[in-house]
């Protein structure tokens, strides 16, 4: 499972899930589901999303949860 | 909600009621089958990857499910008549699984893997429908040797590929030759002498052919 932190980058940048799911192409439901680990993006959509916070995929998706 | 999406829903809709009025009540009912199916198509590009894997679940879940519901009209049909079930049924029960094997065989699988999944898939519907026709007896086990061949195919491509390659040539002919004019019903036949041998010519190919997609 991949996880991630997508929710801490989106308060970084001050940002709803519905306007972090306008800039990626995705729906609202997607981001909840990111979120929520219960969906692994696609490496476009991980690729949108890091480029969209001006970082790399591996800041915000990672394999094993971080400590 | 597209425009192009809405107009033709307004057409379809009024050639429904025009036709019901004129023809058949039966339009009327078609509408409710084909409005819904054309919005889930045509919003097919409109939808996120995450809804597009959904629907592909929920596709793959449905053909089983379709799959299921099949087999158990045709044993109920089976059972109730006592006699082997009509054509239409081993169709209805083919057809579905013809259509999801060579769907995902196209996406460019391992060669000798599709193989051995054509021979698994067909060799098992021939043992179900020969316990079928047979009444769930030892001697319809001997007297299925069709789906047993098959399998047997399948197993020896594990070691040898290319004598599992030549023997399913070799079988697909053999049960070909055999199977020419053995039944009265025309369209018993040629729905058999198609779906029989097919699948025997599909894997010995395969197995023969050298896999370069590595």
């Amino acid at each position: 499972m991949v996880h991630n932190n997508l929710k801490v980058w989106r308060a970084k940048f001050d940002m709803t899930q519905e306007e972090l799911a306008d800039k990626v192409d995705v729906t609202r439901q997607t981001i909840i589901a990111l979120e929520k680990g219960r969906y692994n993006p696609s490496v476009e959509l991980a690729l949108k999303i890091a480029e969209y916070f001006k970082t790399s995929v591996e800041e915000i998706f990672f394999l094993r949860e971080k400590l | 909600m597209k425009k192009a999406v809405l107009l033709f829903g307004i057409i379809l809709v009024l050639f429904t009621i025009i036709m019901s009025i004129f023809v058949s009540v039966f339009f009327l009912a078609m509408v409710f089958l084909f409005f819904p199916l054309s919005i889930l198509y045509t919003e097919q590009k409109s939808v996120d990857e995450r809804e597009k894997f959904i629907r592909y679940k929920a596709g793959y879940l449905t053909l089983h499910l379709t799959i299921f519901l099949f087999v158990i009209l045709f044993i109920q049909e089976a059972l109730s008549t006592g006699e082997s079930p009509q054509v239409i049924y081993y169709l209805l029960l083919i057809f579905p699984s013809v259509v999801y094997t060579f769907s995902f065989l196209s996406q460019r699988i391992d060669l000798a893997r599709s193989g051995r999944i054509v021979l698994y898939v067909f060799g098992g519907w021939w043992i179900i429908f020969s316990l079928l026709s047979h009444g769930f007896t030892i001697s319809s086990l001997i007297e299925s040797p069709i789906g047993f061949g098959y399998l047997i195919v399948a197993f020896l491509s594990y070691r040898w590929k290319r004598l599992a390659g030549i023997i399913a040539l070799i079988y697909g002919l053999f049960l070909l030759a055999r199977l020419t004019g053995s039944f009265r019903d025309p369209q018993l036949s040629t729905a058999l002498l198609v779906l029989i041998p097919l699948p025997l010519f599909f894997s010995g190919i395969v197995f023969l052919k050298k896999d370069d997609s590595i």
